[in-house]
């Protein structure tokens, strides 16, 4: 998973996962940075939400997050890829524009920002759109979370190229048949890369070669896999500290980009009736 | 014999032996007296020992189609500091579970140790049998700071099935 998270970078490419893990410290004494990308705009925001930390913005997941301010390109950049003819990506975007439309995801044939192979949009009443560039399909789905998941995938071939979408979950919108066979993906962007009216906020980024990720579990607060009243507990300590005491998992459960009582209440909610994690 | 005097024979040999068998005895359950009422298993929660649990989570799985909960008394046993928003008894007939949630947030109040905090009956319909007694499972225990407990749920939670 690649994070916005710590300074460490654990590349691990087993099997066909590019997958960048997290390394949890101690709260208090951690910087958020997005130095385990292979390159970035220099004009974001690599945040947590630690009092004391360098930078305050609103997380998904863990401790960490990164936030483009409006109106201005800013993106991070993972040439993992490295030529590869089919990527799933999953990310969280936290919505905060005010108007149009932003390209938040755009996978390249180069190293160096050309050659369009895929972009995902996203529009301020929160549509995703996914588009396979070569041959102009694509597939919508919207959200109505302030922090949304998205999770993609997109394969290249002669007649057998596809694309799909899910957008927080949902049954993903598909288009197989492409003929979109061509150079292969090396590199792929994250962020606003059309310096879009608003402020765009990202987390949790994972990318593999063929298998489903999935969203994270939400309301798993303590981030041990399950929906337990201990995630209540942990959410609560988070709420009532001012975030002194952060939830290491996912904590915002209406993800609304704010950890509050209503998702103490929310997270109770899940408990009391049995929701499991996916 | 008719189905009626069948019936109130039946009903009488079912009276008698609940009224002899007493709280706390197990109920014995014949598949005839589906003809004549409900019978039922009672599950009895409290806490022994001497540990500081604040909390608790718990499932009692159940057959919905055989099997009616009664929830009127699941958290009647629980002190003030421990009733309110954060405690509920739901019955998820989709899950097949009662699941039952007991919280203190914030201050993480002792439980009292040694008495019944709650019971649920269960209504036990045709196709039923004593086997099909319910038991809890997916306990667990919050301490003091209303994190896990260490005590395990063997050493300090009691069930008690009549």
């Amino acid at each position: 998973m690649k994070m916005f998270n710590l300074n460490s970078r654990l590349a691990r490419r087993a099997t066909a996962t590019i997958a960048l893990g997290l390394l949890l410290g101690a709260q208090t004494a951690m910087a958020c940075t997005v130095d385990n990308w292979t390159a970035n705009s220099n004009s974001l925001t690599p945040g947590s939400v630690i009092p004391g930390s360098p930078t305050a913005v609103s997380r998904y997941s863990g401790f960490c997050a990164m936030e483009v301010a409006p109106a201005t390109t800013a993106w991070v950049q993972d040439d993992s890829p490295g030529g590869i003819d089919r990527i799933r990506a999953r990310f969280y975007v936290r919505n905060g524009l005010s108007s149009g439309f932003s390209v938040i995801y755009r996978g390249f044939s180069t190293t160096d920002g050309t050659g369009t192979l895929v972009t995902v949009f996203l529009n301020a009443a929160g549509t995703v759109t996914l588009v396979d560039a070569s041959t102009g399909t694509q597939v919508q789905q919207t959200s109505a979370t302030e922090w949304t998941s998205i999770e993609i995938d997109w394969s290249q071939g002669a007649s057998d190229g596809f694309i799909a979408l899910s957008v927080n979950g949902q049954n993903p919108a598909e288009q197989t048949g492409l003929s979109n066979a061509g150079s292969g993906l090396q590199s792929v962007r994250l962020g606003n890369l059309n310096a879009a009216t608003g402020v765009l906020g990202f987390d949790a980024y994972e990318s593999r070669r063929t298998t489903e990720i999935g969203r994270l579990c939400v309301g798993d607060a303590d981030g041990n896999g399950e929906i337990r009243f201990f995630d209540v507990t942990q959410i609560f300590e988070e709420v009532s500290s001012g975030g002194n005491v952060l939830a290491p998992g996912q904590p915002d459960v209406d993800e609304n980009g704010e950890v509050r009582f209503l998702d103490v209440a929310a997270a109770f909610e899940l408990v009391s009736t049995a929701v499991d994690c996916p | 014999m008719s189905n009626q005097t069948l019936i109130k024979i039946l009903a009488a040999s079912f009276l008698l032996s609940f009224a002899t068998s007493g709280i706390g005895q197990e109920i014995s359950i014949d598949k005839d007296t589906d003809l004549l009422s409900q019978p039922q298993v009672r599950i009895d929660f409290r806490l022994k020992g001497d540990a500081h649990i604040s909390g608790f989570q718990l499932d009692v799985p159940y057959d919905p189609a055989t099997q009616t909960p009664n929830l009127d008394n699941c958290l009647a046993g629980l002190p003030k500091s421990h009733q309110g928003e954060f405690a509920i008894c739901n019955a998820l007939p989709d899950k097949g579970i009662v699941r039952l949630v007991v919280m203190d947030l914030g201050r993480n109040r002792a439980l009292p140790l040694g008495q019944t905090l709650g019971f649920i009956t269960f209504d036990l319909g045709k196709g039923a049998s004593g086997s099909a007694a319910p038991a809890v499972e997916n306990v667990l225990l919050a301490g003091p700071d209303g994190k896990p407990s260490i005590v395990t749920a063997d050493e300090v939670f009691e069930v008690q099935v009549q």
